[in-house]
């Protein structure tokens, strides 16, 4: 059947390239008149016929049109559109360099991005990276993540964090790429800030459904996060202040129109700013012979390169490194007297955990033929978690030391070699295929343990490694993508995406097809409707509904099975008057093969034999998603709302019955809105309600079982996990609902435009749940039968996380 | 951020009026063949509100059926009305419950039986089983072997190694739990005290206390059969080192098999140790092969791992598994296959034995 149909889709190519020879062919670049940077997804259209393109990821596109006068328009949103007239008789080359617009002024002139009535494609939406700074988030910081949490279908997990959940998946079936590298783990701070700095990124998108054949590797969401190229035409930069940490952002050209490069690097300071207390600390306990030191930072940066050999030839560098870390070091020198002789002793303890990611990829563009785009990809991704805890006593006076080592380490590394072509043989038509090799070297938790004794005979006692050896897996995936009009009201994308997988002499593959549909009614409205497979090779040992460095990221194995997606999904798209879209979705997720820890079991204790610790089981989620948004004027932003159901079916979990998914979540609501009220001043606030998350509480007790042959006195109390709906996440915390408000005052400087921000997270103090217990509270005096005692009453609490918090932050452009 | 959430996190009761509850009876009778039924018959409680005891529902009805028919109304006795017998301890069953619902049928293997208990201020419960037949210990060999415990010590301890081969029914899945547990019999002297508070011996009125045995009565192996169902016990607390396991016979259905396993240097050195045999004192170790009903090894599951939770938000807590309708409780049932392994002899005509309970 897969050969079957990779079979069609071949000779169907063919059949439509050599009909395409009778065409003059135009074909070029878009770019951004003032920077230089290649402006992806542009729309390109050929005025009269109405038949056009969109920039590819390189800012690249090509038209087959007839020979003949054309006009071709080239448009973005924020960007003056450009319309360009020329006699066609031979293959072209045109570039367009197009200007930044004032928002009032592209209210009227930019027809609006059609692209989403046009395109198959559906479930996929355009962050707005330049609402970014704008869109109020906790303590300042923007960031991409936290956006894409306040859009439909996706739900964040724990407050504050990072976390997605798209579609009632799970936080391991996200792909985050960043310049075409997967991220493993996109968190710092436990997730409570992505990895991604938005000084340094381009564009993002976020696909929920209908993937196309070119991404694979997860089951519920890509995002496509592209880093800025670098200014090719002036050099500028950017600099911001805020609560948590500062950034700096630099780029220009190397060799103007040729060479540009972009820095971006950010860093925490509370363990600088903190540092003067220790050292007052110090001081005071100095005399009792102790010292002590520690801190937690996160740092990252960015940096890219590019350079344009040709018109048909480019190449991008990208590095990107990032680190979180933790330390305690605390010394304790002392005296004693024994048999007649002072005895001195230092003791040293050093507690460290760190975790981070470091990326880096080369690309290389490369323009085969007015039709036929190709970029070739190297790439290396390794994301590593490290805590050592040493601790010596060394007894000066006689001269001896004992030394205890412990470190546990965990990790993955990926090489990969791919190659991607995006051939245009008609208007209207475009073929993208391509290959992928990757190696993956797992690394999912190795214990080392060292114990040195220079006071016996045996010095170096224990020097051991214990855990899971290092596992190796080569996987190769290729994918055919075909997006084509077959009729003037309907355009299909159809494709399928083959990914073989080989670990531990087990061979896994997945044939995955992807088939989108649209119907374009009239002018105004659309019908889009899409089946997509998607298949995984690695799971995510996660337990916690934050992210923790802990997360293990292990690779699929004999016992468990590449987890698998089926996703339907069908959806109306209107285009509304004054620049308003509408999207309804509804969809229906079947996921195979999903691993969840077994109850009572995590990642404390041995990391090893993991496999044993989990539970492989079914999924499925359902829903409607509804989109208005604006992206054009002085008032942008969008209104969502999700229905939606999420469940689970474990045979080893919840005695084998469907129970609901953590983050199941019956409404969601979220409002994101941006005003600009003039070039100074702009406010931006949003608001989100979700359903309260699903969780495991215990209401009742009752009397342990004897069981015969037992040898201890059997008097457990057992707790009983009913309510309103019995086992695994039988409650439902209170409602979750929060208010975000910034304001930014902008100011034009001799050297550039220095932007004041203040912001206020959970404006209306809400207390929302973060988890449920039981506890006593201060108890009342009993006074029954002369026992005359404190009573405590056992009572349900919640607890909060985040209260209002107010920030603000400084920064400068230039 | 942990300092960040330490200052700005904040508890808050919950309105307690909105906090389900549910009463229920609960319903534990785990019986074992040969034996009548001993039935716990309790109400729950919530955990909201203040401390306090669970109520044992006396005045419930509990009726018991065989094959479909009800055959008996089930007696309760007290504490007091239970009458210790030493042929129903022997040391080995310490912890039968005392205040219980009794019957006079016993229980058969291969049969049929529900459990239905109603009263006045709950709903009635029941549950149904069928009594598994015991598995026979086909084959049994014991062996005693000296061992060096300590690389840099000059001591040796013993060790009984154990291959016990059964022989598993077809065409049925069968679930089984392995005992090791000890019975010691020590000699007791008579006592009495003269007028100076002085002990003075009486060998006429000596006896043998018995009692079981508590300490390290376990044993280790690496049949993965024995070893590999003891999961979350297993994952939070390393080895495996129990006095029991419990397993299926998924991976020797219907064949017969040798379970490999050692008992305690503890156990060896009792047995082979005892002294004074000629006043009647002996040591016996019983390895116990039970068969169980799905209910039984379910639950035994899913206890000990609710007992090995550790509560908190990095796991999910175990649900233990309930097999009463309506109501809440395990009904189960288990049948016997005993081997032993003694040293001196038990039971002695002459020798006057007094069974000690302890309870911990």
């Amino acid at each position: 059947m897969t050969k079957k149909s990779i079979l069609l889709i071949v000779i169907f190519c063919i059949a439509i390239a050599s009909f395409a020879q009778k065409n003059c062919t135009i074909s070029g670049y878009i770019t951004d008149k003032s920077t230089g940077e290649r402006l992806i997804n542009a729309n390109i259209y050929e005025t009269k016929s109405l038949k056009g393109t969109t920039a590819n990821n390189y800012g690249f596109f090509s038209l087959s049109l007839p020979k003949g006068d054309v006009s071709i328009n080239a448009s973005f949103i924020g960007y003056t559109a450009q319309v360009m007239s020329l006699h066609l008789e031979k293959d072209t080359t045109i570039n367009f360099s197009m200007e930044l617009t004032s928002d009032e002024i592209s209210e009227i002139t930019v027809v609006g991005n059609r692209s989403n009535l046009d395109d198959a494609q559906m479930s996929v939406i355009d962050v707005p990276v330049q609402k970014l700074q704008t869109i109020p988030v906790i303590l300042g910081e923007s960031d991409v993540l936290k956006v894409i949490q306040l859009l439909p279908g996706v739900k964040g997990g724990t407050e504050g964090t990072s976390g997605i959940y798209v579609r009632g998946g799970g936080a391991d079936q996200n792909l985050f790429l960043l310049d075409g590298v997967p991220v493993y783990n996109a968190g710092h701070l436990m997730g409570f800030f992505s990895v991604f700095n938005p000084d340094a990124i381009k564009a993002v998108k976020l696909y929920k459904g209908g993937f196309p054949a070119r991404y694979g590797g997860r089951l519920s969401s890509v995002v496509d996060l592209s880093m800025k190229d670098g200014n090719m035409k002036k050099m500028e930069g950017n600099f911001s202040i805020g609560l948590i940490s500062s950034k700096l952002s630099l780029e220009g050209p190397i060799i103007k129109d040729k060479t540009s490069f972009i820095i971006s690097a950010r860093r925490t300071y509370l363990d600088l700013l903190s540092k003067p207390f220790i050292a007052t600390y110090n001081k005071q306990v100095k005399d009792y012979g102790e010292s002590t030191n520690g801190g937690a930072f996160f740092y990252d940066f960015n940096v890219k390169a590019n350079h344009i050999f040709s018109e048909r030839s480019r190449l991008y560098l990208s590095l990107y490194n990032g680190k979180d870390k933790g330390f305690v070091k605390n010394k304790d020198t002392y005296e004693w007297y024994e048999n007649g002789q002072i005895h001195k002793e230092l003791d040293k303890e050093d507690l460290s955990i760190s975790w981070g990611n470091s990326i880096a990829s080369a690309r290389w563009n490369y323009l085969i033929s007015k039709k036929l785009f190709s970029n070739t990809t190297l790439t290396y991704s390794k994301y590593i978690f490290d805590t050592g805890l040493f601790f010596s006593e060394k007894n000066i006076t006689e001269n001896t030391l004992m030394e205890n080592f412990v470190k546990y380490y965990s990790g993955i590394q990926d090489m990969a070699a791919k190659v991607d072509f995006d051939y245009f043989p008609v208007t209207g038509h475009e073929i993208k295929f391509g290959a992928q090799y990757t190696r993956h070297k797992f690394t999912p938790g190795v214990t080392k343990l060292s114990f040195t004794d220079m006071d016996v005979d045996a010095q170096n006692l224990l020097d051991s490694l214990m855990g899971n050896r290092k596992v190796y897996a080569n996987e190769i995936s290729a994918y055919i993508e075909d997006d084509i009009t077959l009729a003037p009201k309907l355009r299909m994308n159809v494709g399928i995406n083959l990914m073989t997988f080989s670990v531990e002499k087990k061979n896994f593959i997945k044939p995955q097809p992807r088939l989108s549909l649209r119907y374009k009614v009239d002018d105004f409205w659309s019908i889009k409707g899409s089946y997509s497979r998607m298949a995984q090779q690695v799971h995510l040992l996660t337990t916690a509904g934050i992210n923790l460095p802990t997360d293990l990221w292990v690779p699929v194995t004999k016992k468990l099975e590449p987890p698998v997606s089926d996703q339907y999904a069908l959806s109306l798209v209107f285009d509304l008057p004054k620049n308003l879209n509408l999207t309804v979705e509804g969809y229906y997720k079947d996921m195979q093969n999903l691993i969840e820890y077994k109850e009572g079991a995590s990642f404390v204790g041995s990391a090893t034999n993991w496999e044993d610790k989990v539970s492989q089981g079914r999924g499925w989620s359902y829903g409607m998603e509804v989109m208005l948004e604006k992206n054009i004027g002085k008032t942008t932003g969008w209104i969502g709302y999700t229905l939606s159901w999420s469940n689970r079916k474990f045979e080893d979990l919840n005695f084998g019955k469907v129970f609901p998914a953590k983050y199941d979540s019956r409404h969601d609501i979220s409002v994101a809105v941006t005003h600009k009220f003039s070039d100074r001043f702009d406010i931006g606030f949003s608001w989100v309600y979700n359903t309260g998350n699903a969780t495991t509480l215990g209401f009742m007790e009752y009397k342990e079982a004897y069981v015969p042959g037992t040898s201890y006195y059997y008097d457990e109390t057992i707790t009983e996990y009913s309510g309103e709906k019995n086992g695994r996440n039988n409650f439902r915390m209170p409602a979750y609902h929060r208010m975000d408000f910034g304001l930014n005052f902008h100011k034009q400087k001799w050297h550039g435009i220095r932007t004041l921000s203040i912001s206020a997270y959970n404006v209306y103090n809400r207390q929302n749940p973060f988890m449920i217990l039981w506890d006593t509270d201060n108890g009342v005096w009993n006074s029954e039968k002369g026992d005359y005692s404190i009573q405590p009453k056992t009572v349900l609490k919640q607890v909060s996380l985040f209260p209002i918090i107010p920030s603000v932050s400084y920064s400068f452009k230039f | 951020m942990a300092f960040l959430i330490s200052c700005t996190s904040c508890l808050k009761e919950i309105n307690s009026d909105e906090i389900y509850t549910s009463p229920k009876i609960t319903l534990n009778a785990i019986c074992t063949a040969d034996s009548v039924f001993i039935v716990e018959v309790w109400g729950n409680k919530s955990i909201a509100g203040y401390m306090s005891d669970f109520v044992f529902l006396k005045n419930a009805t509990v009726k018991l059926y065989t094959d479909g028919v009800e055959t008996e109304k089930l007696v309760y006795k007290d504490k007091k009305d239970f009458n210790f017998d030493g042929s129903e301890s022997i040391g080995r069953e310490p912890f039968l419950p005392t205040s219980a619902f009794r019957s006079k049928t016993i229980v058969e293997e291969g049969k049929k039986y529900k459990l239905e208990v109603s009263h006045p201020d709950y709903k009635t419960v029941w549950s149904e089983i069928n009594v598994p037949r015991a598995t026979p210990i086909a084959k049994i060999d014991t062996t005693m072997t000296t061992f060096k415990p300590y690389e840099y010590e000059d001591s040796y301890s013993k060790k009984i190694n154990v291959r016990m081969r059964i022989d598993d029914p077809i065409d049925e899945t069968n679930y089984y739990r392995l005992i090791v547990s000890a019975v010691s019999g020590n000699y007791m002297s008579g006592m009495y005290y003269d007028s100076k508070g002085n002990a003075i011996p009486n060998d006429e009125y000596g006896y043998i206390s018995v009692i079981r045995d508590y300490s390290n009565n376990n044993f280790q192996s690496t049949d993965p059969i024995l070893t590999g169902n003891n999961d979350v016990n297993n994952l939070l607390f390393g080895d495996y080192d129990n006095y029991f396991s419990i397993f299926t016979d998924e991976l020797f259905n219907g064949k017969s098999h040798t379970f490999s396993f050692t008992l305690s240097d503890y156990l060896a050195y009792n047995v082979s140790c005892s002294s004074d045999t000629q006043f009647g004192e002996f040591y016996r170790i019983y390895i116990t092969l039970q068969s169980i009903t799905e209910s039984t090894y379910l639950y035994i599951k899913s206890l000990e791992a609710h007992k090995a939770f550790i509560s908190g938000i990095l796991s999910e807590p175990v649900q233990v598994y309930n097999n009463i309708e309506n109501g809440i409780g395990i009904f189960g049932c288990v049948s016997s296959a005993t081997a032993v392994i003694q040293n001196g002899e038990y039971p002695i005509e002459s020798v006057k034995y007094i069974f000690e309970q302890y309870y911990y």
